[in-house]
């Protein structure tokens, strides 16, 4: 019954509904200072790699803003002064539970460590979807955006590997996985399909004759589909002013997943960038890779051969480290692609990343032993002008990660005392 | 905000349960054996101070201590003490009485007490469609014959060979394989849903790992949307046909599916009146019968008075092949009632060329083997009627030349060659053959002769014909689904009065009756079409859009019980539907609901006679290809890379691996002990395996295969370049090293490392699939072995596990875990026997399994297992009835599977008999109300 409440609350800000788009008072050309709707909203991502770090390739030695780049960071070059490495925060393991499973999944929970509520997992509405729930409902067409790069087809892992973006305690959100599906969910123009509706209509009635048949349990499971039926009604209706808004999409549709790892990953952040740009959402999540899958993948341009990541992590020798590291250059050159972009475009008086906050982590620190200590942190972009990015800051001792998903929170606007095990906003990462 | 109200509205719950529990009479059970049960053999550990596994049991120090919060210590307290493994072996040992007393004590202390003492079923969980259930319900719900969309658990494996009815799988199979992840011919060609996620060891269709979401919402409605638009579903569905009343009459639908003639399944196509109506036929064969303008005119007016039609290939054909030996029933006439069969003497493929102009619509036919050019093909009526008349036409291509000629063989014995020379056409040389039979003789072939043409393929189009119209004899058709339908009903026909069309395909779609709200709901969805303009056509489409978008086809609410009894028998559309979607993966067949409809499957005899008539039919499949692939996952070996220098072996060539191959061997094994009814102890240890040629090398019987296969097929054994990996026999094993699925290269594969075996990885998989006891994860910063089997300061793998057991908090688990994978060290990491590792180190594959039972290879490790074969009995049940029942067991459940297991074994342990008894269970047949 608890769950009930949380999973309703979540799923009604789930459903977009009608209100004025932000976006129609900032039409291109529109001086934006004029009207006073005019300051560019906030937009928040959290892009999520599986199995930890080589910390020694990756924590800067120094701190404040004269640090130097390691291996791993090095591609942030370019993009230094808009990024900032947060080191030294951890989270805790409630045992119980597979330590793959709960380090990706409960990334983002809100739940603490010892409150599960979801089987042995502490999972419970996510950063993201906290942050999404409190965007005026209708200002945007997608409440949020969950993206994820795992296309295995070999599907052979619980819920857990899948999201880091969960609606409440054991309801993860579903990832998009493929480029084309993306492209046509955001500009897809679903009532351009007269039919839609109507189809909408009934199964919406047939949905409430069928919940009287239902008993208690199954009526809170059932309620999952009746508010996935609003969601999409109000998506429809949304649809069709964004179109008018947006016109022709401004790229072509993709064909589907590119075969190029990194051709895909800087595609899904292209994506992302647009969906942010034009307004079409405010949050996103991204998903690299699951946690553990000992599926070989290739890294193009990187190695020759596929390689597996989770294996890696447990294989000794120099050789194994060597690639880690190659595998984390690779995936933190992907991001800087991502920031350059932001920084690239126009906003207001600054760029789209001076109004945004990119987030990339990893559940575990050190994955040879599954260390929930010292987890790797990157932070991008001045959130608004909220976040002072540029720098190197280290924290000691039991800082909780939850401390730094708080103090995003407050960053983006939502109102919490507390956020899982936390213990205070991390004031150093603000302006 | 909702947190602090989600906590305490938490805390409320708990302390309702606790009230609950207190309310309950304190029993005098407790203190006189339950307490110095604990006190005696748990207490020492599980005490006060840091108690073991940080569980402590002395706290429970009276009935009262005991609240509902705790139920699931007790059901794992339960769980070890009843599989031996609490208290360890060092310490004293309960009685086998003192054990069951406390297991009789947890069960009735966690039994609810609304049920006031009545067996509990477990209640019943709603549950989606998975998608593999979602694809084989709208297959079977449309009569469809491929799948509707791609999807990753339908494996690229030809089932064709999968004959349950016949009892007994033959001695040597040819199965192909195709690429995993090829495309190939379905419904829908886009759409697609995403896959399920897994319950922790469980499988897809547990009702609590499914979820529902915005997104996938959209999924569903775009596939529904998809299905609904196809054009191929007027032609590729026929149970789609009684919903469209307009869609047989003329005009409407070129197509028609398939129907039964003289007992041979033929695909129908439907004839039109128009000639090549593209108008760019410039050429006339010299010598034809007539000119395409007089012929134009001829066949419509044939067709109108249904003597004629013209064949010109409709677009739902695009890439479709007439395989050789099929017929095509062109269905001509205005009233599409009669028939011409045309019968190819080679392989026909139907596309588009892009470099050639059809004469009707785009799409022609020619031969589907490149330089085929010489072939021919027959043509006749059903009815007798003589073809009088033929023609057809050429259609030339840029850059190809030369000659070809058309001969046209008479009923009477006599010819007629048409020959014409084409030259670099392009489509300018489009040329038209005709043709009419002498007096009193019809028109029986065309032979067609490229042999002088340069072009790779002798392109076709609109093939037309006249008969005389004097009918002399009468074929019989009928369509194959009226057929199969009376071929499978040994039960009568339902009685009462015929449900109309619509009404009768919601009651399929949603799989049992339909009140009469639903029912409104849904006709209103094609009447509003129809008064809105849209065609019968169309208002079936939308009709079926909504009907596949709706949450009574998504879920199966079937389960649902209204009862005033805390527990109640399920209904008889329940059962219907729990056996189909256990059994097939799909929804209850004709027969099924007819059963259903009389009220008569809650009787356990025609129940347990369904059951066995579902097993034997080919649709039975689904219970390898999906429960026997979840439950010793089988999808980890599609993503397995043993190192490529280490083990060569695995690849074969660029692209193919062992992979497949042995993902085949462990299907054929459960296929065989399923449809030969064999012993499920086969999975431990059985006599035969099936092998292909390179999984017989790699295991080191290529000899035995060769024997087998010259006694099988002399022939064959002699020729040199066989194709290796499709030729499967039944190979007798010479020694107990292999046989069963423990010592597979599947399985083996599956659970090893890139770089060396794992023995514990094997021995959880083995806990979990083998004895359904998975152990517990490990916990967080735990150094892991590393990846690589060589030596490391001088230790060999087991030496450093051993190391590893020395810390007592690991050795609780990996007692358990680590002598079952040492049992298999004798196989490297892709399943191949070896005697050593590298280095000269032999391997050493002695081990002692809880009870002191010590065994040193592979063969006496079977042994053991054996020695206790109700354990592998129970696991193998259990996992099946979880499987069924779409939930994880509870120690409610003991009772039920120790019944299936008692059946079982009084029956040989038979593979049907668990199926039998799971489907004849309490819980199965029953459920709780909520």
């Amino acid at each position: 019954m608890p769950r009930n409440i949380t999973r309703r609350t979540m799923l009604r800000a789930a459903g977009v509904s009608l209100a004025l788009p932000w976006l129609e008072a900032m039409q291109p050309r529109r001086a934006r200072a004029a009207d006073g709707a005019g300051v560019p909203p906030k937009r928040i991502a959290f892009v999520y790699t599986p199995n930890g770090v080589v910390g020694k390739a990756w924590t800067p030695d120094e701190v404040g803003t004269d640090y130097d780049l390691k291996t791993s960071l090095a591609p942030l070059e370019n993009v230094k002064r808009h990024v900032s490495v947060v080191s030294g925060l951890d989270r805790t393991f409630a045992g119980g539970t597979g330590v793959h499973a709960q380090c990706g999944s409960c990334w983002l929970t809100s739940s603490a460590p010892t409150e599960s509520l979801d089987g042995g997992f502490p999972t419970n509405v996510s950063v993201d979807q906290m942050i999404a729930r409190t965007i005026p409902r209708g200002t945007t067409l997608l409440p949020s955006l969950e993206l994820s790069c795992n296309d295995h087809r070999d599907n052979r892992e619980t819920r857990y590997f899948e999201s880091v973006s969960w609606y409440g305690p054991g309801y993860p959100a579903n990832v998009e996985k493929n480029p084309r599906d993306v492209f046509r969910r955001l500009f897809g123009n679903p009532a351009g399909d007269p039919l839609a509706q109507s189809v909408l209509d009934v199964v919406g009635r047939d949905a409430t004759l069928l919940r009287k048949r239902l008993g208690k349990a199954d009526r809170e499971k059932f309620d999952e589909y009746l508010e996935s039926v609003r969601a999409t009604e109000s998506r429809i209706q949304n649809a069709e002013r964004l179109s008018q808004r947006i016109g022709k999409p401004p790229i072509p549709e993709p064909k589907g997943i590119p075969e190029d790892r990194g051709q895909y990953l800087r595609l899904m952040g292209d994506l992302l960038v647009l969906a942010f740009q034009l307004d079409v959402t405010r949050v996103g999540s991204l998903v690299v890779d699951p946690e553990r899958w000992d599926s070989p993948r290739m890294y193009h341009g990187v190695f020759d051969t596929p390689q597996n990541h989770h294996v890696l992590t447990h294989t000794r020798g120099d050789e194994a480290v060597e690639k880690l590291v190659a595998i984390d250059t690779f995936h933190v050159a992907q991001f800087a692609y991502v920031v350059e972009k932001m920084a690239a475009i126009r906003e207001g008086e600054g760029t789209l990343l001076d109004n945004s906050l990119l987030v990339l982590g990893s559940g575990l620190s050190d994955g040879r032993v599954h260390s929930y200590k010292d987890l790797p942190v990157l932070l991008a972009g001045g959130g608004g002008g909220t976040v002072k990015p540029g720098r190197h800051l280290r924290y000691n001792g039991d800082e909780p990660l939850a401390n730094l998903w708080l103090t995003l929170l407050g960053v983006m606007g939502v109102d919490a005392p507390r956020f899982a095990e936390s213990t205070g906003p991390l004031k150093e990462v603000l302006a | 905000m909702t947190r602090t109200l989600s906590l305490l509205l938490l805390l409320l719950f708990v302390d309702a349960s606790i009230l609950v529990g207190a309310e309950r009479a304190v029993d005098a059970e407790f203190p006189k054996q339950i307490r110095p049960f604990l006190v005696r053999y748990c207490i020492d550990c599980h005490g006060e101070t840091e108690p073991e596994g940080n569980l402590d049991l002395a706290r429970f120090e009276d009935e009262r201590a005991v609240a509902t919060v705790d139920a699931e210590v007790w059901e794992k307290i339960a769980n070890r003490v009843r599989r031996g493994e609490m208290p360890p072996e060092e310490s004293e040992q309960p009685t086998t009485a003192e054990r069951s007393r406390l297991l009789e004590w947890v069960r009735g202390r966690l039994a609810d007490p609304v049920l006031q003492g009545t067996r509990d079923p477990g209640r019943p969980v709603l549950r989606r469609l998975t998608r593999l259930e979602y694809n084989n319900t709208v297959r079977d719900l449309l009569g469809l014959e491929t799948d509707v969309f791609l999807f990753p658990e339908r494996l690229p494996i030809d089932k064709r060979y999968f004959d349950p009815a016949a009892g007994k799988m033959p001695a040597r199979l040819d199965v192909r394989i195709r690429e995993y992840g090829a495309k190939t011919r379905t419904l829908a060609r886009f759409g697609g849903l995403p896959a399920d996620a897994r319950a922790a060891h469980g499988f897809t269709n547990r009702g609590d790992a499914m979820s529902f979401s915005p997104l996938l919402m959209e999924k569903y409605l775009a596939v529904a949307a998809e299905i609904a638009a196809s054009p191929q579903l007027a032609e590729s569905s026929p149970r789609l046909a009684g919903l469209l009343p307009g869609a047989s009459a003329a005009g409407t639908s070129r197509t028609a599916g398939t129907e039964r003639i003289d007992g041979k399944v033929t695909e129908v196509v439907a004839a039109v009146g128009e000639f090549a109506p593209n108008g760019n036929v410039s050429e006339t064969a010299p010598g034809s019968s007539a000119s395409p303008n007089s012929f134009e005119e001829r066949v419509a007016s044939a067709f109108a008075d249904d003597l004629g039609g013209v064949w010109g290939v409709s677009k739902e054909r695009n890439n479709t092949i007439l395989k050789t030996g099929r017929r095509l029933a062109v269905k001509y006439g205005r009233s599409g009632a009669k028939r011409l069969l045309v019968t190819p003497s080679d392989e026909l493929w139907m596309a588009a060329f892009a470099t050639a102009a059809e004469t009707s619509g785009d799409l022609l036919f020619t031969n589907r083997k490149r330089d085929d050019k010489r072939f021919s093909l027959a043509v006749e009526t059903t009815s007798g009627e003589r073809v009088v008349e033929l023609a057809v036409n050429l259609l030339s291509r840029r850059g190809e030349s030369g000659r070809i000629t058309i001969t046209a063989v008479f009923s009477n014995g006599t010819t007629q060659p048409l020959t014409d020379e084409f030259d670099n056409g392009a489509g300018a040389d489009n040329t038209f053959f005709a043709f009419a039979a002498p007096e009193n003789a019809s028109i029986n072939r065309l032979d067609v002769d490229g042999s002088k043409f340069s072009g790779t393929y002798v392109l076709l189009d609109d093939l037309a014909f006249v008969t005389d119209g004097v009918a002399a004899k009468t074929a019989n058709v009928t369509s194959p689904t009226l057929a199969r339908g009376t071929e499978e009903s040994n039960e009568p026909p339902t009685a009462g009065k015929e449900a109309d069309p619509v009404t009768a395909f919601l009651e399929r779609a949603f799989r049992g009756p339909i009140s009469d709200e639903e029912s409104t709901l849904f006709r209103g969805v094609r009447d509003r079409a129809i008064a809105a303009g849209a065609t019968e056509e169309q208002a079936a489409r939308t009709l079926l859009r909504a009907v596949l978008s709706s949450p009574r086809f998504l879920y199966r609410v079937d389960d649902t019980i209204a009862s005033t009894e805390p527990v109640a028998p399920l209904d008889d559309f329940a059962l219907a539907n729990r056996l189909s979607y256990f059994l097939w993966s799909s929804m209850p067949d004709d027969v099924l609901f007819a059963l259903a409809k009389a009220g008569r499957l809650r009787d356990p005899g025609v129940l347990e006679a369904q059951a066995r008539r579902m097993l034997r039919d080919p649709r039975s499949r689904e219970l390898s290809e999906s429960f026997c692939v979840q439950w010793l996952q089988l999808q980890k070996l599609l993503g397995a890379r043993p190192d490529r220098k280490r083990n060569p072996a695995f690849y074969q060539g660029e692209k193919r691996t062992l992979a497949m191959p042995m993902f085949v061997e462990t299907l054929l094994l459960f296929e065989t002990i399923h449809s030969e009814d064999r012993s499920i102890l086969e999975f431990v240890d059985g006599p035969f395996l099936y092998l292909n040629e390179d999984l017989a090398d790699h295991y080191g019987l290529g000899d035995e295969y060769d024997a087998r296969l010259a006694e099988l097929d002399p022939d064959e054994a002699k020729k040199e370049g066989r194709e290796r990996d499709r030729g499967w026999l039944r190979v007798e094993l010479p020694d107990r090293r292999r046989g069963g699925i423990l010592t597979m290269g599947s399985t083996l594969t599956l659970t090893s490392l890139p770089l060396r075996t794992s023995p514990v990885y094997r021995g959880s998989w083995m806990l979990e699939t083998v004895f359904k006891n998975p152990p517990p994860p490990p916990p967080a910063m735990v150094d892991e072995l590393g990846a690589d089997d060589r030596s490391e300061e001088g230790l060999t793998l087991r030496q450093r596990l051993e190391q590893h057991r020395e810390d007592e908090s690991c050795a609780v688990c990996h007692r358990r875990i680590d002598p079952l994978g040492f049992a298999l060290e004798s196989f490297d990491p892709i399943g191949k026997w070896r005697e050593e590792y590298g280095e000269n180190l032999p391997v050493d594959s002695t081990g002692t399994l809880i009870g002191d039972r010590a065994f040193a290879g592979p063969v006496e490790f079977k042994d053991r297992l054996l020695e206790r074969r109700d354990d592998f009995a129970r696991a193998f049940a259990e996992h099946l009835l979880s499987y069924a029942l779409g939930r994880e067991l509870t120690l409610h459940d003991t009772e039920t599977v120790e019944e299936i297991v008692s059946a079982v074994r009084e029956d040989d342990y038979r593979f049907s008999r668990v199926v039998v008894e799971v489907v004849k269970s309490h819980p199965f047949r029953y459920g709780r109300v909520d």
